[in-house]
């Protein structure tokens, strides 16, 4: 799967328009969790994040995981400040209505896979 | 939360997943309409309804409570790990069914919501 | 009904919860239904875990009164500095630590709000937060208002009619042993009380004081300061007032300050838009549902002034005097937690009479300037009332925004227990008002059931025999006169033709034919026609 394709779904909306869409970018895996610890040690590098977390520590952890992009489930949408941030350190942030399942399982089924699969 | 409308045995989802049955009352009738995915006690607590399989992180003694207060159908736990004992027999006492899958949120999610789309198995 | 009085600790999150755990299984002993049990245990299970991780640990208390579960909990500080921060979804101020077991998503408190049916909070920044919450138990909201307070005397009955006549909801009967209420179209509206030369009506509030209690809060009319002449401060009322009700006493309700509060709601949740009824007159509320359910949308979803004091209130034992019947209604079982006493405000005035010098009696009536409130429409007295909404009803005068409407004319001051005149008892209440010179804080809280509307009209619950009971009582209303004169005890030709079908009387008589219609004299002679 793309990143584009994310960026072009209609279920996703970019909180990061700033930040121009590399059209080759390739996602590969994904990675969900609401827990910060456990993002930071488990979630698979050059991945996507599916959380509803959208305090400013999910930016700071998914640069540590080296996260390509974050997607917010439920609605939920960080402040401004993190948005930007998260576009200065090159992370796209985009936020969905439907919950972590259903954004998981579209991922999913477009080919995109977890930790060792 | 989740829209799809499709009854499932759960142990279809249990067989799917390779999941390992650590409290089975209820398993064999336990019919999923709905799933939750989340690990924040606010969203699960809304989000708990019937014929709902919760799939959550959390094993501690606010999903103690959660199983204990909100009546909830059925849980999935992650990554493999045996939930502690407290927790078993909560789950045991409010017969609730509850599993773990071998995999991470994101497969879970992922394998259960493929069968979902696939026409919803086989509803006794 | 008192449930459960719980300490919750510091950051003790293995017996957080626990409090939630014991008021579930009692929801569940009682019956209730498990939708509403869910929304009650993420409402308690949230405020607990909240004092857990938040705060230096804090109490719950609980207890069901009327189908309500209601909830405090407060804790020992430190306190929130911006309540609207705390509200916002989203908003945490929980430390990692919480937040790893899956708390601290800020969704606690909108989460508090969004499962119950009233809530609110306060905070001292440095002393600590008080939640309260409510939650109706009853899965449909049906609202348990009794019948009536009304009682009456047939001793001293007359058979004047005049109650039967005056009565907007056609609810009264004089039989010959004397006035019966029917109580499921009584709305309390004390019309009978005041047109009654000889006191039949009355209602059952004591006439002895309780045991005085360290405990105890008095809650008084706000008319009773105006059934005598001014004392000349507030402090000398005081010292009238003290030996008899120790020095906890509360106004229940001036109505300027009250209105201020309907109002300030309409303006900010209503946009000051649009045709609306404030619910300060439990009577006209009852008015509503029974004789005008289709005007139900436009109440204020909120409590009497008397209901909403029970947040005040609640930690004393309430001796309240109530006003009126429909006062007297509303005072009955306002809180679970302590006891709650109603004296007879007739019983009361007495006792303070008592002690007013008589030189202090005979002093000119003093008048107080006042501000009107120029932004509530206010309509006084049943039939002025009755006349309005049967206006509205037909889709007139809906340009009025926010309308009080009291069933007493003068408002509460105009009851029929006081004496002096309604406008001379208001100004003269006011005055203490403007001495004291403080706006009191006076908040109308949410209601936590709906109103609905009350089927006082139906003649059976199953259809098929209501029809048959109409055919019948069409057939007998034919032979009555239709002059309505009452004079067989029943306000119409027609009320009584029902009260003959649904077996209310054993009178079948007209009177008013037997009188007329003598033998030999059939018609009137043609020449008076």
């Amino acid at each position: 799967m793309l990143l584009k394709d994310i960026a072009e779904h209609s279920a996703f909306t970019s909180l990061t328009p700033q930040l121009p869409v590399d059209s080759t970018a390739e996602v590969h895996k994904a990675y969900a969790s609401d827990l910060l610890s456990d993002v930071i040690g488990n979630a698979p590098a050059g991945g996507v994040l599916i959380t509803v977390q959208v305090h400013a520590n999910v930016i700071a952890v998914a640069s540590l995981a080296t996260q390509q992009a974050i997607i917010f489930a439920l609605g939920r949408k960080p402040d401004e400040e993190t948005c930007t941030k998260a576009a200065e350190e090159g992370i796209h942030l985009f936020t969905s209505t439907q919950p972590a399942f259903e954004s998981a399982g579209q991922l999913y089924e477009a080919g995109v896979r977890g930790l060792d699969a | 939360m989740s829209q799809k409308k499709i009854n499932m045995a759960l142990t279809t989802l249990v067989e799917a997943l390779g999941a390992r049955v650590f409290v089975d009352t209820n398993l064999e009738e336990c019919l999923i309409e709905q799933v939750f995915a989340g690990d924040r006690m606010s969203d699960l607590l809304g989000a708990v309804s019937e014929r709902m399989l919760i799939i959550t992180h959390l094993a501690n003694q606010g999903m103690i409570r959660l199983v204990e207060l909100m009546d909830a159908s059925a849980i999935c736990l992650l990554n493999g790990a045996p939930p502690c004992e407290a927790l078993l027999e909560v789950a045991k006492e409010t017969n609730t069914p509850l599993i773990v899958s071998p995999f991470g949120m994101y497969e879970t999610c992922g394998i259960i919501y493929e069968l979902f789309q696939g026409g919803g198995g086989s509803v006794p | 009904m008192k449930l459960i009085e719980a300490v919750i600790e510091k950051e003790n999150y293995s017996t957080a919860g626990q409090a939630s755990r014991k008021i579930k299984e009692s929801l569940v002993q009682i019956g209730v239904d498990s939708v509403i049990i869910r929304k009650a245990m993420v409402a308690v299970y949230e405020a607990e875990m909240n004092v857990a991780i938040h705060t230096n640990g804090g109490k719950l208390r609980a207890a069901i009164a009327r189908d309500v579960l209601e909830v405090t909990v407060e804790d020992e500080g430190p306190g929130i500095s911006d309540i609207q921060q705390a509200m916002t979804a989203g908003y945490s101020t929980a430390p990692d630590s919480a937040r790893e077991m899956g708390f601290g998503a800020g969704m606690g408190l909108p989460n508090i709000q969004r499962n119950t049916d009233r809530f609110s909070m306060s905070s001292q920044p440095g002393t600590g937060t008080v939640i309260r919450f409510a939650i109706s138990l009853a899965a449909h909201g049906a609202d348990s208002l009794m019948g009536t307070s009304l009682t009456t005397d047939p001793s001293k009955c007359i058979h004047c009619l005049k109650c039967v006549h005056v009565c907007p909801t056609q609810a009264m009967r004089v039989h010959r042993k004397g006035p019966e209420i029917l109580t499921h179209l009584c709305v309390d509206c004390t019309a009978c009380m005041r047109v009654c030369p000889t006191d039949v009506f009355d209602f059952k509030a004591d006439r002895v004081l309780p045991e005085r209690k360290e405990n105890q809060i008095f809650c008084l009319p706000e008319a009773l300061r105006g059934q005598f002449p001014l004392l000349s401060t507030p402090e000398t009322l005081q010292e009238t007032l003290y030996p008899i009700t120790g020095d906890k006493i509360l106004f229940s309700h001036t109505p300027t300050y009250w209105m201020n509060g309907y109002l300030r709601f309409y303006q900010e949740r209503c946009g000051g838009k649009g045709f609306k009824i404030a619910p300060l007159c439990p009577s006209i509320s009852r008015l509503i549902q029974l004789r005008y359910p289709s005007l139900l949308p436009h109440m204020l979803p909120l409590m009497t002034p008397l209901l909403s004091l029970r947040e005040k209130t609640i930690d004393h034992d309430l001796v309240i005097v109530p006003s009126c019947p429909a006062e007297f209604s509303q005072a009955q079982g306002i809180h679970a937690l302590n006891k709650v006493h109603s004296v007879h405000p007739t019983f009361f005035q007495s006792l303070l009479m008592k002690r007013i010098k008589k030189e202090e009696q005979s002093r000119p009536v003093q008048t107080a300037s006042f501000k009107a409130d120029k932004d509530c429409l206010v309509v006084t007295g049943i039939n002025q009332v009755c006349h309005f909404l049967d206006q509205v009803e037909h889709g007139e005068l809906q340009d009025c925004g926010l309308v009080v409407l009291y069933a007493c004319v003068g408002g509460c001051y105009g009851s029929p227990v006081w004496t002096t005149p309604a406008a001379i008892a208001e100004k003269r209440s006011r005055y203490y008002d403007e001495l004291e010179g403080a706006q009191r804080d006076l908040i109308p809280l949410y209601r936590v059931q709906p109103l609905t509307p009350r089927a006082g009209a139906r003649l059976d619950s199953d259809m098929k025999t209501a029809m048959a009971k109409l055919g019948k009582i069409n057939e007998i209303v034919k032979t009555f006169p239709g002059n309505n004169c009452g004079a067989c005890g029943s306000p119409s030709c027609l009320t009584h033709a029902e009260d003959i079908v649904l077996g209310r009387t054993t009178d079948y008589e007209c009177p008013f034919l037997v009188f007329t219609q003598t033998p030999g004299q059939e018609s009137l002679p043609e020449e008076f026609l």
